[in-house]
């Protein structure tokens, strides 16, 4: 499968909305100090895209394509 | 003060040698056979960039590579151990019950989007338009409500063959311009490969639409109804 530079850049933006979506409104939640409420996520997404290509690279981003394969967490 | 990563149930397996947010070293506060994986900081590390948060991330994976974990929302912290302790001890079976539900399992993100150039491509009502990454609570609703048709048709074509082969799934009301699907699944670990496939089988019959796939997660999604047991100190709690 062959993906081109646009394809490449849209899956690492999904891949790091895919991380924000889960730490910010997934997992555990204890009590104590919650940085951000769900309402708050979106404007992290805002602030994000920008960043994504420089801050994040490929092997990074916990992403694997439909063709990847490989064992999980190595 | 303490930051919360994940809650496991082998307090005797020794930690991960490695660093958690800060550089600070990772420790374990035990409880009535849980451990709460932790770091402890003077200052809280509460700026969610997307570097700390891929430092939480990584911790979690790497307690995920060889013990079961319950993946902390980011930003869990506390004023010390004996507030977590409490935590532990008054949660203890619905922690316990959560990490055999997610035991040997794994979470998988699906996205189907539209191509950027084509929205004509699929055989559903144009995506919303642009600019609602921050959207007000009512227009998201409104949008949600407008993209129901698009949502309900991707569900029937993409979800419902992934959903098969989870344990659970979920889904999310699509989120970025051109998605028509968001879900999460829980797979048992051995089925990650013919999940995949079967991704693979979804995106060539159905050329029109891109279908991304990310993973393996730790299990964020699947744990977030042990969030809403309450966490009241135990007067007693073992210290």
């Amino acid at each position: 499968m062959t993906a081109t530079r646009d394809e490449i850049a849209r899956q690492r933006e999904v891949a790091l909305v895919d991380l924000v979506d889960r730490l910010l409104a997934g997992g555990v939640v204890i009590g104590g100090d919650i940085t951000l409420s769900i309402a708050d996520v979106d404007l992290v997404y805002f602030g994000l895209r920008p960043r994504t290509p420089s801050v994040a690279p490929a092997e990074g981003l916990g992403m694997s394509l439909p063709a990847a394969r490989g064992r999980p967490f190595t | 003060m303490i930051w919360v990563y994940g809650i496991c149930d082998r307090p005797d397996m020794p930690l991960p040698r490695r660093r958690g947010l800060a550089q600070a070293p990772l420790d374990g506060v035990r409880e009535g056979g849980l451990v709460a994986v932790i770091s402890r900081h003077v200052h809280p590390p509460g700026d969610p960039a997307l570097d700390t948060m891929w430092v939480h991330e990584r911790v979690v994976e790497r307690i995920m590579a060889d013990r079961t974990v319950l993946p902390m929302r980011f930003g869990s912290k506390l004023p010390d151990e004996g507030a977590l302790r409490d935590i532990l001890a008054a949660n203890r079976e619905a922690f316990l019950a959560a990490l055999d539900r997610v035991r040997g399992r794994l979470e998988v993100g699906v996205r189907a989007m539209q191509p950027l150039e084509a929205s004509t491509a699929v055989d559903v009502p144009p995506p919303m338009s642009g600019a609602d990454v921050a959207m007000s609570g009512r227009a998201y609703l409104e949008a949600k409500l407008q993209n129901g048709r698009r949502t309900d048709h991707a569900a029937g074509v993409l979800h419902e063959p992934l959903a098969k082969l989870a344990i659970d799934a979920r889904r999310q009301p699509p989120r970025a311009p051109l998605e028509i699907l968001r879900a999460s699944y829980l797979i048992d670990a051995v089925v990650l490969a013919r999940f995949r496939g079967t991704v693979e089988r979804l995106q060539r019959t159905h050329p029109g639409v891109a279908i991304l796939c990310t993973g393996p997660w730790p299990p964020y999604s699947f744990v977030t109804a042990v969030a809403s047991v309450p966490a009241e100190p135990t007067a007693g709690g073992a210290r």
